[in-house]
């Protein structure tokens, strides 16, 4: 799971046999490397426009809590875009749980553990029922979630009344709003990397022994090694730099870590992979499509509870139009990340990658006073592009939808 | 020597550092039939599209020159203007639209914007006629049979005026019959002057049809003769670089315990649940057995087999259905590959390959239980078992972690047979094995056949090649129309006698 993901099966067959400049060119994987690149010079770009305040601590650690939500979200809806199906329901369900959560704390005096639960419950029950009518009925996802999109909103000013309730719970709050003190920081950021680092290498010399040095060539350590380090240090300056890492980062990326594992590094996961490649092949390989795709729907039910508490805990309040439009992000962000929508391609960094260029122009384009119309142009035209860039650098290229 | 009509020389192409054509040339006379042959993995497709422009001019070495002109096509469009048409292996047809309709396909015939209906069957119904065959060009495209969509194809490249046709193993779905009426077409073609490339691994159809022999190996050219000169063995040891003595391998073995039985097996159309496409079957295969279902095209064999897979979509109905013994319903894929069946399909790309993932991803992907520990995958494992069947079946891959789409086609099907290698299945339902597959590795794939039945496997499996069938199994089971019309020992089961009943007479 750590090393590898889906992209690196074309990394083999791409410049073997070709020695210097021209054969480590062929050998580097754009596919891979291009949005990190693209989403860096992004980054500079903008620190020059707004005169350093773009890349400034504090900016770097706002830009990561806004993006804790999406984070959650968009690696969730990458499970089921992975194999083929969608999620519309997801901001109207985060707005629901959210609902959940602050009505039990403001109006029943729930603890803010007890709440949480509830919430869970509520977006488990979601999950379920949303599950259901896709993996035992067999209706489309995109129509029951349509459903859902509408329905649990719908659902939720019923019960609320369209009320907007506040305050949360301080420890609530704490969730999404407080720091891991800098001198934590960075023992923990140190202590994670020194372990990614250290299962990495452990894992490559034993293949290394496995499978012979050729078949395991040290520039396969790069990728992750330099990925690692380069994430923690952004981190780490965002956090020294201000209050230390935001709680809101660390739930995203525990959440983040988790879907990664699940999806490339068990076997339900590699049966998602395979489903959305081709359907009945996995059918014919004795793969249970509807439990897999019911077991998609209560991680999302979870999702929708994790988003629901972080924005509930971020705004400290849950008004009416949270939520909206957040299943549109998310899904773009997969796509711009390099999910397929037909499924079976794309993984869930790619989903993170996804999220940080979204919010990276997002971010930079408010900090510049840039129109909000003109906004969502650029993001459009972010949408499109990636697309494309995704697809011309892809092996096999345009022939694929 | 006439002059070559379409050359190219030294032409050389790799896919990131890994060759797939050195210095390869090929020279085709106007009007004859070409045959290119090769191992899998030789390089006769990319060949194929580097001639048709799907690889554009400068994406490989070396040049090629089409009636003395140099030829440098930088799309499928450009080849086509030029008249160099090529009938995928894989049809890509709309199976929504009809006949007519695809067969203009991108280039209705307009005015204003506006189709021109009249205009479009007029043209359509003259092509066809001019090809003299029957097809309905209003009905849609899904209802016509692999053949006829192929005709409908070769239909659409005709109207281009066209002066070479590509075909890239036109009869690999084809049935006999169907494969005599394409030959007859294609001679009528090169009475009237229209060169064709054609590639295929079945010896007979090449000695039978082509004029000429071109043989590449590892990439490289080997030789080109004309195919009057050349024996079905030369051809052979021309491909392989060494002499094949034996094409059906077979070891003796005693037969054990029945691996599987069933009984009065019925299994209904999905879409009218009272008519039967498989009737009242009755069949065993035991343990150490090689079955081998012949019949027609359309006699249900796939259907029985997707029965027996547990994969059937419509209505079934069994007296007895056991596996090794105990009785089973076939009620899913799952719960026959859990009492040790697997089932190699038909069409690799509509439902055996998963494109995106890699060759061990899908030499795995029936046996993901073996390479992990508990829930969790464990890669090493994965990729260790992949690289033992891809050394058994001889799969040519640069490694187990290459993209399966970049495979040639024969490896693919080898890499899929290792899926139900690598799920150690007891009762192996194997679909028209060897499809794609070159004379080579179709020897290594019936040893390995025997071997797994000499390890007490039970092996059936479904060839539309008869002497394949004749070859390899120890009964051959003849369907007709949905039945089991006959179930010969090897003893009795005679050219002769099998054909009779599976064109439906009594013997
Ligand atoms: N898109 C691709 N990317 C990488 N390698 C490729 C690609 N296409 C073909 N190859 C490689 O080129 C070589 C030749 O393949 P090709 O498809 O031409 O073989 P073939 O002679 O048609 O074989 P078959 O009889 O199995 O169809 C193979 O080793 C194959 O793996
Ligand atoms: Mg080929």
């Amino acid at each position: 799971m750590l090393q590898e993901d889906t992209t690196s099966m074309s990394e083999i067959t791409a410049g073997r046999q070709v020695g210097g400049f021209i054969g480590t060119v062929a050998r580097f994987n754009w596919r891979a490397y291009g949005m990190i690149i693209a989403l860096l010079l992004i980054a500079v770009m903008f620190d020059i426009l707004t005169e350093g305040i773009f890349l400034s601590s504090r900016n770097l650690a706002q830009l990561m809590r806004q993006s804790a939500v999406l984070v959650v979200v968009a690696t969730g809806v990458a499970v089921l875009i992975i194999q083929g199906e969608i999620d519309l329901s997801i901001g109207s369900a985060v707005y629901l749980t959210g609902l959940a959560a602050a009505y039990a704390e403001t109006q029943w005096g729930f603890g803010t553990v007890e709440a949480i639960l509830f919430a869970l419950a509520v977006g488990l029950v979601i999950g379920c029922w949303q599950g259901f009518w896709v993996a035992f009925v067999g209706l489309p996802s995109f129509v029951v979630t349509l459903a859902g999109l509408l329905g649990l909103r719908g659902a939720g000013f019923v019960w609320s009344n369209a009320a907007t309730y506040a305050p949360m719970n301080a420890t609530h709050v704490a969730i999404s709003e407080s720091f891991i003190s800098p001198e934590w920081s960075v023992v923990v950021v140190a202590a994670v990397l020194a372990l990614f680092i250290a299962i990495v290498f452990w894992r490559w010399s034993v293949q290394r022994r496995r499978f012979g040095a050729e078949a395991m060539p040290p520039r396969r350590l790069i990728k992750p090694v330099v990925v690692a380090i380069l994430g923690a240090a952004i981190i780490l300056y965002a956090a020294l730099g201000f209050r230390g890492i935001p709680m809101a980062v660390v739930v995203a990326l525990a959440v983040a870590g988790t879907l990664s594992f699940v999806t490339l590094g068990t076997i339900f996961g590699r049966q998602l992979y395979a489903v959305g490649g081709n359907r009945e092949a996995a059918f014919l390989s004795g793969i249970d499509i509807r439990r897999n795709l019911f077991y998609s729907f209560l991680i999302m039910g979870a999702i929708y509870a994790i988003g629901g508490v972080l924005t509930t805990a971020r705004l400290n309040a849950i008004a009416p139009a949270v939520g909206e439009f957040l299943e549109l992000e998310a899904i773009a962000a997969a796509v711009i990340g390099g999910i397929s929508l037909s499924g079976g391609i794309g993984t869930v960094y790619g989903a993170i990658v996804g999220v940080l260029l979204l919010v990276v122009v997002d971010n930079g384009m408010s900090l510049l006073n840039v129109n909000s119309f003109i906004q969502l142009v650029v993001k459009a035209l972010l949408l499109g592009f990636a697309v494309w860039f995704d697809l011309a650098t892809r092996p096999g290229g345009r022939a694929r939808r | 020597m006439q002059p070559s009509f379409l050359a190219a020389s030294d032409i050389s192409k790799s896919f990131g550092g890994v060759a797939a054509l050195r210095n390869v040339s090929l020279n085709v006379a106007r009007g004859e039939i070409h045959a290119v042959m090769g191992e899998n993995g030789a390089g006769k497709s990319t060949l194929m599209k580097i001639l048709c422009g799907v690889y554009p001019a400068g994406s490989y070495e070396g040049s090629i020159t089409l009636d003395g002109r140099p030829a440098r096509f930088h799309n499928v469009r450009e080849a086509e203007a030029a008249g160099v048409v090529m009938i995928p292996q894989e049809l890509a047809v709309v199976g929504e639209l009809t006949v007519a309709e695809n067969m203009f396909l991108n280039a209705w015939p307009a005015r204003g914007g506006v189709i021109d209906w009249t205009r479009l069957y007029d043209e359509a119904r003259r092509t066809i006629e001019r090809l003299g065959i029957h097809v309905p060009f209003d009905a849609p495209m899904k209802s016509l049979s692999a053949a006829q969509q192929q005709m409908v194809l070769i239909a659409k490249a005709l109207q281009k005026n066209v002066r070479v046709l590509v075909l890239d193993e036109p009869t690999s779905s084809l049935s006999a019959h169907e494969t005599d009426i394409l030959f007859d077409r294609l001679r009528h073609l090169r009475a009237a002057g229209i060169t064709a490339l054609y590639i295929s691994h079945k010896i007979d159809e090449v000695k039978e049809i082509t004029d000429t022999v071109t043989v590449l190996r590892d990439g490289q050219y080997v030789g080109t003769q004309p195919t009057s000169a050349l024996s079905g063995a030369d051809i052979v040891t021309m491909m392989v670089g060494r002499t094949i003595s034996q094409m059906y391998p077979r070891t003796e073995r005693e037969p054990g315990q029945p691996r599987l039985t069933v009984r009065g097996f019925t299994l209904y159309d999905p879409a009218s649940s009272e008519r039967p496409v498989v009737r009242d079957v009755n069949l065993e295969a035991r343990a150490g057995e090689i079955v081998g279902i012949y019949g027609l095209m359309g006699s249900g064999r796939t259907e029985l087999l997707t029965g027996l897979f547990g994969a059937w979509p419509g209505r079934w109905q069994a007296e007895r259905f056991e596996v090794s013994g105990k009785p089973v319903r076939p009620t899913s894929p799952r719960a026959m590959m859990a009492r040790g069946v697997g089932f190699l399909t038909e069409d690799r790309k509509r439902n055996g390959m998963v494109p995106g993932g890699s060759v061990a991803m899908n030499i795995t992907l029936a046996s993901l239980a073996r390479v992990s520990l508990g829930p969790i995958l464990n890669r090493d494992m994965e990729r260790e078992r992949a690289q033992r069947f891809i050394g058994e079946l001889g799969v040519k891959t640069p490694s187990p972690e290459a993209a399966i789409s970049t495979l040639s086609g024969g490896n693919q099907q080898k890499a899929l047979i290792g899926r139900w290698l690598s799920a150690e299945s007891m009762v192996l339902l194997l679909d028209e094995p060897t499809r794609g597959v070159d004379v080579g590795a179709k020897v290594e794939i019936f040893q390995l056949l025997n071997r797994l039945a000499a390890q007490g496997a039970a092996v059936i499996f479904v060839s539309s090649e008869l002497p394949e069938v004749l070859g390899v199994a120890d009964r051959v089971v003849v369907m007709n129309e949905g039945r089991i019309v006959a179930d010969l020992p090897r003893a009795e089961a005679t050219q002769e006698r099998v054909v009779g009943h599976a064109a439906g007479g009594h013997h």
